[in-house]
């Protein structure tokens, strides 16, 4: 009988093996993404983009937050009057052409014509001026419109700004900057939607409309028929543009070994936010390019200038000539390929960047370090540095860090914690002496809302206060580019932060994605004029 | 037993106060602000920060927002989450296809393979079979969960490419997309309960083959499989059942570390980035979920043991 128990016992092994054996069958003639029954793949003619992105996204409503991977996500969806170039300079996206002042306290914007919305309206001066209120009010960069004074429609395809200050080039960045983006939307949906974060309707005149987003699964677009392109050149944000896929869909998968894995197998055409650790195997495999992405982020240690040992300019000096650049990036990034030693607060991309100042920069001189901490009579008290876990990067410059300063005899407390306790911490002047952030300026001017007295580490000076009001009115590149110097030059001579490293990112899609224009390698994905050659 | 099962089910509803209570306060004492988190930028001014925190009703003192959102919770209304803009019961419901599929396929897999490896392994104590349901328990329990999943992908998925690497797909879509998606972050799942299971089964099936109403069932001339099945693994299903309602229950909290790795929008991610993202009205109605789990499942489970042993009696 022990053995007719055991034959049963074999049996139901046998049959759970049979049917795992049966389905294996089944699906490995399923390969690739034709599966029957899912609504996410249609005809076998339709394109589609499959695109594995890491996060979901808080909100759709791209105005209000520059929470990634939005811009990823809706840069096909929306359009603003300006977009970033190549080189990242401001061009004009539905704007057709443009005239400032002699006092640049009055600019006039002419849109191009005919252009449609995904509904299928045509867009107007009203459109623009509804959106650029709502995104006014409830965007974070907001602020920089503070000087607005009026803003108003001349006929049906020209819009007037009228400014309190003067205002040059800068106002063209600030409406092409693609964080929190000043998008165009029809007048109706912005004004019905006066709160951030709460978008009634998803509709905007790129070259994809949204159709679905279901939350930490999957957002899809499909390409607008009626897209109205510019005839111009492609330019990344601008030119001319192409929508060559029948649908895109973009997945949240947040293990970053699983986009890969995904890529290998041909499930996702392009993944985002790969560690530099996969780089040189991915290089290995044929159908994978590997893209390493440009601007460089500026990896910047932030004092606290309010409150504590920080406001001693010998002590921010001591950090500053304690910093091996070198060290800290080799710490940060697994390869070579993702990190660059420059002395410049703008990166290498940037037409500002600069060695101005740069024997500031990557000291690692203990000595002079430990001279300033003299001069600065330091007894011994615990810097607290905020370390942010959820970011590896920042997580192991923090630690290399530290360790620098203990080696010129800082005592450093590692407070580690999670983004939301991160931000409250570092909020208060009490609780925080510095901290890791990264970010990439590619325009002085950017500057000021960090290094205006408000950002955590609260630097303000009147020195930078008036060359930032200086860059503010300058139109001429080379009369900015002196300023830019200057900026550098005072912000390496207060230690308003640390430059620590330059690192980039890096995605990767299979060698069937053809992308002419090299936009993928360029900040946030850009997808139209990317087609796929099976 | 009419009564046993009232008197249990109305003591559910000061174990979910308390719950409920102690995280509304927990989540308000930890630091983090939604507002930020909604907004997503360190340049927020103060004034939009205020703003959002009034649109979302975190200006007002934490008492009253106690009040008002108990008030609210006990007709049903969890609120809206602050991440999603969405109900909270919506985003739950979303989320619970997908884990009550995991887990249910997880517990039949972990049913038909460590309760029979188990009995195997007693009955056949210190042979071959044992020593390989040894090994496979301890490997089984010292894998993590999330490292067997990844090597499942590069195997099942990328080098043989029989299987989705990750994603999912709702049963309403087909039973083979479903099941196509749910075969490897089950199989992963389930290794690690599989070989609690099958260790518990075989301990408790040792215990009760020694006792000596198995002799005297043996002396009596019974069949061994009427021995083994009727008279020894009965006895030994009150371990088996506690073990299995744990996992149940354990599977319906949701699997974070599976879900991540298989990108399946489960509640075990939905409640601990809500919580990462201080999304306040999420934690708190995923808490009292759980904890309605916790309770529901130990209910059946103690039922259950009258059932088994009709010497269990709740009457008295």
């Amino acid at each position: 009988m022990g053995n007719r128990l055991g034959r049963i016992i074999t049996a139901i092994f046998f049959s759970l093996g049979l049917f795992f054996l049966s389905l294996m069958t089944y699906c490995s003639g399923k390969q690739g993404q034709t599966e029957e029954g899912s609504n996410l793949v249609g005809a076998s003619e339709e394109v589609i983009l499959h695109v594995a992105l890491w996060t979901s996204f808080p909100t759709l409503d791209w105005q209000s937050t520059v929470s990634h991977p939005l811009p990823q996500a809706m840069l096909p969806v929306f359009e603003g009057l300006f977009g970033l170039s190549k080189d990242f300079v401001p061009v004009p996206e539905l704007v057709l052409d443009w005239e400032v002042s002699e006092d640049k306290l009055k600019w006039t914007f002419n849109i191009r014509k005919g252009v449609k919305f995904h509904n299928g309206k045509e867009l107007t001066a009203e459109d623009v001026i509804s959106s650029l209120k709502r995104w006014r009010r409830v965007s974070p960069r907001g602020v920089m419109f503070n000087h607005l004074r009026e803003i108003f429609a001349e006929d049906k395809y020209t819009i007037r700004m009228f400014f309190d200050q003067p205002i040059g080039r800068f106002l063209l960045l600030i409406l092409a900057a693609d964080e929190s983006k000043a998008v165009i939307m029809p007048q109706e949906i912005a004004d019905s939607s006066p709160l951030g974060g709460a978008l009634n309707e998803i509709v905007g005149t790129g070259p994809y409309r949204f159709e679905e987003y279901r939350t930490e699964q999957y957002l899809e677009l499909s390409r607008f028929e009626d897209y109205v392109s510019r005839s111009d050149p492609p330019d990344y944000h601008s030119g001319r543009k192409e929508a060559n896929f029948d649908r895109i869909i973009f997945w949240i998968v947040p293990e970053a070994s699983t986009r890969v894995a995904g890529l290998e197998r041909d499930e996702y055409d392009i993944v985002t936010r790969l560690p530099d650790a996969d780089y040189k195997r991915l290089l290995q495999i044929e159908e994978i390019d590997p893209i390493i992405t440009v601007p460089a982020l500026l990896d910047y240690l932030i004092l606290n200038h309010r409150k504590g040992l920080f406001t001693d300019i010998n002590m921010r000096r001591a950090v500053q000539s304690a910093i091996d650049v070198e060290e800290v990036s080799r710490c940060m990034m697994a390869s070579k390929e993702f990190w660059t030693l420059n002395p410049s607060i703008y990166p290498p991309e940037s037409p500002y960047n600069t060695d101005e100042a740069s024997h500031y920069y990557h000291q690692n001189d203990v000595a002079k370090a430990k001279d300033f901490l003299r001069k600065a009579g330091y007894d011994g008290e615990a810097v607290k540095f905020l370390v942010l876990r959820d970011e590896p990067e920042i997580y192991r410059a923090s630690i290399a860090i530290g360790e620098q300063l203990k080696a010129v005899g800082i005592e450093v407390d590692l407070l580690i914690y999670d983004l939301a306790t991160w931000v409250a911490k570092r909020a208060n002047p009490d609780e925080m002496d510095m901290f890791i952030s990264k970010g990439y300026w590619l325009d002085p001017s950017l500057f000021h809302a960090e290094f205006g007295g408000r950002f955590p580490g609260w630097f303000i000076s009147a020195e930078t206060e008036a060359v930032f009001d200086k860059l503010a009115m300058e139109t001429d590149f080379e009369k900015r580019f002196v300023l830019g110097k200057e900026l550098q030059r005072l912000f390496y001579e207060k230690v308003a932060f640390i430059n620590v490293s330059y690192h980039y990112g890096f995605k990767a899609k299979r060698s069937s994605v053809k992308d002419p224009e090299n936009n993928l390698s360029r900040g946030n994905l850009t997808l139209h004029n990317v087609r796929i050659d099976r | 037993m009419w009564l046993y099962l009232l008197k249990r089910i109305l003591a559910f509803i000061p174990a979910v106060f308390i719950v409920a209570t102690l995280i509304f306060f927990l989540t308000r004492v930890v630091p983090g602000d939604p507002a930020w988190v909604l907004v997503g930028h360190q340049l927020s001014s103060e004034e939009r920060l205020a703003e959002v925190r009034q649109e979302l009703g975190l200006d007002k003192p934490i008492h009253t927002q106690y009040v008002m959102w108990l008030s609210k919770a006990m007709q049903g209304d969890f609120g809206t989450s602050i991440f999603f803009q969405q109900p909270v019961v919506k985003v739950i419901a979303q989320r619970f296809p997908v884990t009550l599929s995991l887990t249910v396929l997880s517990l039949l897999l972990t049913i038909l393979v460590g309760i029979p490896l188990g009995i195997f392994s007693a009955i056949r104590h210190n042979t071959r079979v044992d020593h390989f349901s040894t090994f496979f328990s301890v490997l089984g329990i010292s894998l993590p969960s999330f490292w067997v999943g990844f090597l499942l992908i590069l195997l099942f998925s990328v080098t043989l490419g029989w299987f989705p690497t990750s994603g999912y797909r709702s049963l309403s879509l087909g039973f083979i997309p479903w099941i196509r998606h749910l075969i490897l972050p089950v199989v992963s799942l389930s290794l690690a309960e599989m070989a609690l299971l099958t260790r518990m089964t075989r301990s408790s099936m040792l215990d009760v083959l020694g006792r000596d109403y198995i002799h005297t069932a043996r002396a009596k001339g019974l069949g061994e499989g009427r021995v083994i099945i009727k008279h020894a693994f009965r006895n030994a299903l009150v371990t088996v059942v506690t073990v299995i309602g744990l996992i149940f229950a354990l599977g319906l909290g949701g699997s974070v570390l599976i879900e991540n790795v298989f990108a399946l929008p489960g509640l075990g991610r939905l409640i601990v980035s809500a919580a990462v993202r201080r999304d306040y009205p999420i934690v708190q109605a995923g808490m009292i979920y759980l904890t309605g789990v916790a309770l529901l499942v130990n209910l059946i489970v103690d039922i259950s043991y009258s059932w088994i042993n009709p010497q269990v009696a709740y009457e008295k």
